[in-house]
């Protein structure tokens, strides 16, 4: 019975009729109001798009557009709708214009005061996350569970920590980007974990990959609990929240890497796993 | 007694793989064997037991079976346990739908991602309710795979539509007009965000008159107030019916009462909607995407590109050609039969059969 369907002619049919409407300015005009409607709605991204991307949506859109469509499939009713906007469309368009000049100002005003804050962030010496692990607390700690391979500690994320290691006579060096090895040791911490849980997945096979066999791979996070207490709910929102203890054991074992115990808590709320390649 | 017991992440009994693992328990049963179910959260049902996974005690001539579909504490239980292992693999979704709006479900998905790469290997044989799932699972590790398609009783869906429901579903409806209906669950990968743009614009192009019902509990609570406000803002607020969970009998009044399942999901790894539709008399236009091509055969309109004018125009043809609509009618009942439960349980069970057989 299917047969009598022909899908191959029905799809051209269906192609030629919408081509022949988009030929048509409101046709085309309404498309783009339908697909910006719903990204109007969507939450800022958790990941892929950043603050820059999120200024470019909102002042695209802080344009009113004061001419609708007048069309409507009955006569009478399309009519009324040219009447009105010729009556009040200069009005409209008087309003319109200053709440698009106001909304793209407003707009403006929002990425100067970003650039000011990264340069404010770029300019102190020492940043502090309220969860980004003290670096004096968890360093001794660290120490105890980095040893092996010979090869350097790579740190990717928290740079105190590098120094506090330093300063206690291990080779530490910072990473910025993806890990690339060969470390003897990896720790990874504050930014480098705040990612979008896909791309902790990708992470926890790169770390696996840059440590020497024998090495380990240390994660220093902040619970959840902890994180989603402290933080107010938009940023819980909007952030990359940390994960738990027990799904970083799963990311690490996926890449290949046995665990290798939890180091000894080094603060309130936070924890270290530890994971060796074999 | 040889045993095969069956265990999931969450049991709830009108969840696809809930009623699965209810229907496979009544197949095994019926094979001899003995078959407990157990799940790590239990939604309870009434004449269905189901035990918290961490009461299971082991011993006798046992293999465990996994309903896998999002990650869990229940799998990372299975990897320890000595029992030989059953993949039934339902699909993860990609995190990546889901990451922009619940990170925290992305985890989970994410989580299941790997499990089914640890679990894979160590399987001795993983079954799948699609050839799209099938491949996931060769792609995991899994050494031995087959194809066992859902089971869902398709005829119950239709049997006893809610009356009083049908009433008032059918209430206001215009002649010659066409109700839309989704069913699934409101989630991003579903994207029931781009059937409400597909049918603004089939109202503004088409037929002012038309209706869309949205059946299904929302997923995320974000993407479910992005969608209701999106309706909103289209004007749509007394067009679309935004249902939340419905009963069985509601659920067949709706598919009684409407005259296009559209489908525009991104990613589906099986989709019993499609198949409920299809039994009911419904017509189907999906977007081509994930297994539905695969679950939809010839039987569906299927389309290569989901814009809203495509959509409008695809439904358009459906509403108004009295033959389309009658061949993909027919078609639809005939796919139907190729998935009916005792059809589907008679591959099940050979399925397992083999396996013990060894």
């Amino acid at each position: 019975m299917s047969g009598v369907i022909d899908h191959r002619r029905l799809l051209d049919e269906i192609d030629a009729e919408v081509r022949r409407r988009r030929a048509d300015p409101s046709v085309a005009a309404l498309e783009r109001d339908l697909d910006a409607s719903f990204a109007r709605f969507a939450p800022a991204p958790a990941a892929g798009t950043g603050f820059e991307a999120m200024l470019t949506r909102a002042q695209d859109a802080s344009f009113v557009d004061a001419s609708p469509a007048v069309v409507s499939s009955r006569t009478a009713v399309r009519r009324l709708k040219g009447l009105v906007h010729r009556a009040v469309g200069w009005e409209v368009r008087h309003v319109a214009v200053q709440v698009s000049a106001f909304a793209a100002t407003l707009t403006e005003a929002v990425r100067l005061l970003g650039r000011r804050v990264d340069a404010l962030e770029a300019a102190r010496a020492d940043p502090v996350d309220p969860f980004e692990p003290p670096a004096w607390e968890w360093a001794p700690v660290l120490a105890g569970v980095v040893a092996g391979p010979p090869g350097p500690v790579g740190l990717a994320g928290c740079g105190a920590l590098a120094e506090a290691l330093g300063a206690i006579g291990i080779d530490a060096v910072e990473v910025s980007g993806d890990p690339a090895g060969p470390f003897g040791a990896l720790v990874l911490s504050g930014p480098a974990v705040r990612r979008p849980p896909a791309a902790l997945a990708a992470l926890a096979r790169r770390a696996a990959a840059a440590v020497a066999p024998g090495g380990t791979v240390v994660v220093v996070d902040a619970d959840p609990a902890a994180w989603a207490a402290a933080r107010s709910p938009v940023e819980v929102d909007l952030g990359a929240r940390p994960l738990h203890a027990a799904t970083w054991r799963v990311l690490l074992a996926d890449a290949g890497l046995e665990p290798a115990g939890d180091a000894p808590a080094g603060g309130a709320g936070a924890y270290a796993v530890v994971a060796r390649r074999p | 007694m040889t045993a095969v017991h069956q265990f999931l992440a969450t049991f709830a009994p009108h969840d696809a793989v809930g009623a699965h693992a209810v229907h496979a328990q009544r197949v095994l049963r019926g094979m001899g064997l003995e078959s407990d179910l157990y799940a790590g959260g239990i939604r309870p049902a009434p004449g269905v037991e189901v035990r918290p996974y961490s009461d299971y005690r082991g011993g006798g001539d046992a293999h465990l079976l996994y309903h896998l579909s999002t990650g869990s504490e229940v799998a990372e239980f299975l990897r320890r346990r000595p029992e030989p292992l059953v993949l039934d693999h339902h699909n993860v979704t990609p995190p990546r739908f889901v990451e922009r709006w619940d990170p925290a479900a992305a985890a989970e998905l994410v989580v299941g991602e790997c499990q089914l790469r640890a679990l894979a290997p160590a399987a001795e044989l993983g079954l799948a309710v699609s050839e799209w799932n099938r491949r996931d699972l060769e792609d995991a590790g899994c050494r031995r795979t087959a194809v066992a398609p859902v089971l869902v009783d398709l005829d119950a869906a239709q049997a006893e539509p809610d009356r009083r429901v049908l009433e008032e579903l059918l209430q206001g409806k215009r002649a010659g007009s066409i109700d839309w209906l989704f069913v699934g669950r409101l989630a991003p990968h579903k994207c029931q965000h781009d059937v409400v743009a597909a049918f603004a614009a089939y109202r503004r192009l088409h037929d002012p008159h038309a209706r869309l019902r949205l059946v299904g509990a929302p997923a995320s609570p974000a993407y479910a107030a992005a969608l209701g406000a999106t309706v909103e803002r289209l004007g749509l607020a007394g067009a679309v019916d935004l249902t939340g969970p419905v009963s069985a009998g509601a659920l067949g009044a709706h598919y009684r009462a409407a005259g296009v399942l559209v489908c525009l999901s991104d990613h589906e790894g099986f989709c019993v909607p499609l198949l409920e539709a299809m039994a009911a008399g419904v017509p189907v236009v999906a977007y081509a995407a994930g297994a539905v091509p695969e679950t939809v055969g010839d039987a569906a309109l299927l389309l290569p590109a989901k814009d809203p004018l495509t959509v409008a125009e695809a439904v358009h043809r459906v509403a108004g050609d009295e033959r389309l609509r009658a061949a993909l009618v027919a078609a639809g009942r005939e796919r139907v039969a190729a998935f009916g439960l005792a059809r589907a349980a008679k591959a099940f069970e050979a399925r397992i059969a083999e396996l013990l057989a060894g």
